[in-house]
């Protein structure tokens, strides 16, 4: 039988190195495929409903599983971009999801996030106003643009991943069991595998503070729990 | 009353608030152009009551308040750190007010969301039974070269929402052909006919057709001829499938763009989910704002069921298989 072949989708070699480290940490070759500097999107072909797409000569097809979190390009720096190179990020970000879209949803890992665009799955006060529909305590959000240069302080946030496979099993504390539940409601809704939801106390009772998608804010051993989870 | 947010700078909100104002429809403006002269802005979520509230210097917007919403979010730079942060965050929080309300918002983010992206929207619009014209997203020269000519067979646009002049796949086209390599760009066959645009309000639709001699209509070129414009009727099937497709997303109002051959195949472009509209309605006598206004006053429902018919009435199990067992 053909080895199942995996990809990490990220944006640089410093981007989701928890995620790169569990995969060596498990002994699992993976592909990495890295947007920077550059990722060439041979050719994304729409005849016929036959698609065919090729990031630097390598066929996705080919892969079992592709990691993906984030939009795959942004600016290199802090500067007002140019107007050629806001062109650029778009169109190599659409061309670049184009891709991923064309894949089977259960090919692509959170693949909510391809099909979310920009709008809604990455929008914190999104997934606050749909996890309250769904019953689970939220935290309010203030903002003041006098203050809104001054950096949040999230210390005191514990950050647990919750997973929709594995019985629904969850990594991490201290959250309550009906929160699982219903989080995982939320995931299969969304089109999602796995988040890290950002949890604070408030008046001994687990508040949900923030909701992640971002591999970025993983530990070792949370992202050897999802990839275990997920591939194995 | 109806909450409207946008930027009055842009010509299509300000003749949604311009008809609003003249037909004294209770309406509030959040200018979003405004905001970099604001000296406060506070935005309060309160995510239990599914509620947003959003003050101005001192004005607030109550979003309980109202009944229905006419958006027309984007971001625009507005030159300093503190107003770009305060606007995607406002962004943001109607984004995710407008996914979440019961009320009326004309449109919710995810309505037509895929046209973000051409291809994939593109592939969706298949399967509502379009015809689609093919797609190439190209980043590779040698592809490019294996599968384009200079000769004005292709056209190319841009793959995103970014707007972009169509143009042919000429010689001087062509010769830039190595550039793929900055970005990739999206490349059809060249089909020659009349363009259509739809607009749906609801089931409600205003069709226009166009004959013009420039490859993109909506672009003015000296050397060419004036575009002739005239109100036209689509096919029944198009107009069934625009309604699933808008039903099906909850897009309430939307602009169809046709291209239709002299064979009279109808090719589907897109689906504009955020339609700018104002130059056909002056052209229709403004009657799709006022079918929008209608609809934002709840004067008509988006998508009216459709009248119960007699056959409808028959249950799954037919009756055939249901002996009568009626004492003779």
């Amino acid at each position: 039988m053909q080895k199942k072949r995996f990809a990490l989708i990220r944006r640089s070699a410093e981007e989701q190195t928890a995620l790169s480290a569990a995969f060596l940490e498990l002994g699992i070759p993976f592909t990495d495929i890295c947007t920077e500097p550059q990722v060439v999107i041979d050719t994304v072909d729409g005849r016929n409903g036959q698609v065919t797409v090729f990031l630097d000569g390598v066929s996705i097809q080919d892969f079992a599983l592709l990691f993906y979190f984030n939009f795959p390009f942004r600016f290199g720096d802090m500067r007002k971009p140019t107007r050629d190179e806001l062109f650029i990020l778009q169109e190599k970000t659409q061309a670049f999801l184009a891709a991923l879209a064309t894949l089977p949803r259960n090919r692509v890992v959170n693949t909510g996030l391809v099909f979310s665009w920009n709008k809604t799955l990455q929008n914190q006060s999104f997934f606050k106003h749909e996890l309250s529909k769904f019953g689970l305590a939220v935290e309010n959000e203030h903002f003041q643009m006098e203050t809104c240069l001054v950096p949040a302080t999230d210390h005191d946030i514990d950050y647990s991943p919750v997973l929709l496979k594995a019985d629904r099993q969850i990594a991490g504390d201290p959250l309550i069991p009906s929160g699982r539940d219903k989080i995982c409601r939320f995931l299969a809704l969304y089109g999602l595998d796995w988040v890290l939801v950002g949890w604070r106390k408030k008046e001994g009772q687990p508040v949900v503070a923030k909701v992640i998608a971002d591999g970025n804010h993983l530990t070792i051993i949370q992202a050897k729990i999802i990839i275990e989870t997920l591939i194995l | 009353m109806i909450l409207t947010i946008g930027y009055l700078s842009e010509r299509t909100f300000s003749h949604v608030v311009s008809y609003l104002t003249k037909n004294k429809i209770a309406h509030q403006v959040l200018d979003l152009g405004s905001l970099r002269k604001a000296t406060s802005i506070r935005i309060e979520e309160d995510f239990s009551q599914g509620n947003l509230c959003i003050q101005v210097d001192g004005h607030t917007y109550d979003f309980f308040d109202y009944n229905a919403y006419y958006f027309r979010l984007f971001y625009v730079n507005q030159h300093q750190d503190e107003y770009n942060v305060a606007l995607s965050k406002l962004i943001a929080t109607v984004y995710a007010f407008a996914e979440s309300t019961r009320k009326l918002v004309v449109n919710r983010p995810s309505a037509g969301a895929s046209n973000i992206n051409k291809f994939r929207h593109l592939l969706e619009l298949q399967n509502y039974g379009f015809k689609t014209i093919p797609t190439f997203i190209l980043g590779s020269v040698w592809s490019a070269q294996n599968l384009l000519d200079p000769k004005g067979s292709y056209i190319v646009k841009g793959c995103s929402s970014m707007k972009t002049k169509t143009a042919l796949v000429d010689p001087h086209i062509f010769s830039r052909i190595r550039r793929l390599d900055t970005a990739p760009a999206l490349f059809q066959p060249r089909i020659t006919g009349d363009e259509v645009r739809v607009h749906f309000v609801g089931d409600r639709y205003f069709a226009e057709r166009i004959s013009s001699a420039r490859l993109d209509y909506r672009f003015a070129e000296e050397d060419t001829p004036a575009n002739k414009f005239a109100p036209c009727t689509p096919p029944p099937q198009i107009i069934a499938q625009c309604i699933r497709y808008c039903k099906t997303d909850q897009l309430y109002f939307a602009g169809f763009d046709f291209k239709v051959t002299a064979e009279d195949e109808w090719y589907i472009f897109e689906c504009n989910p955020m339609p700018g509209y104002e130059t056909y309605d002056k052209r229709a006598g403004t009657a799709i704002s006022a079918a929008l206004i209608d609809l934002l006053t709840g004067k008509t429902v988006p998508f009216p069921p459709a009248a119960l018919q007699p056959e409808d009435r028959e249950p799954f199990i037919p009756s055939y298989n249901r002996p009568d067992v009626t004492p003779s």
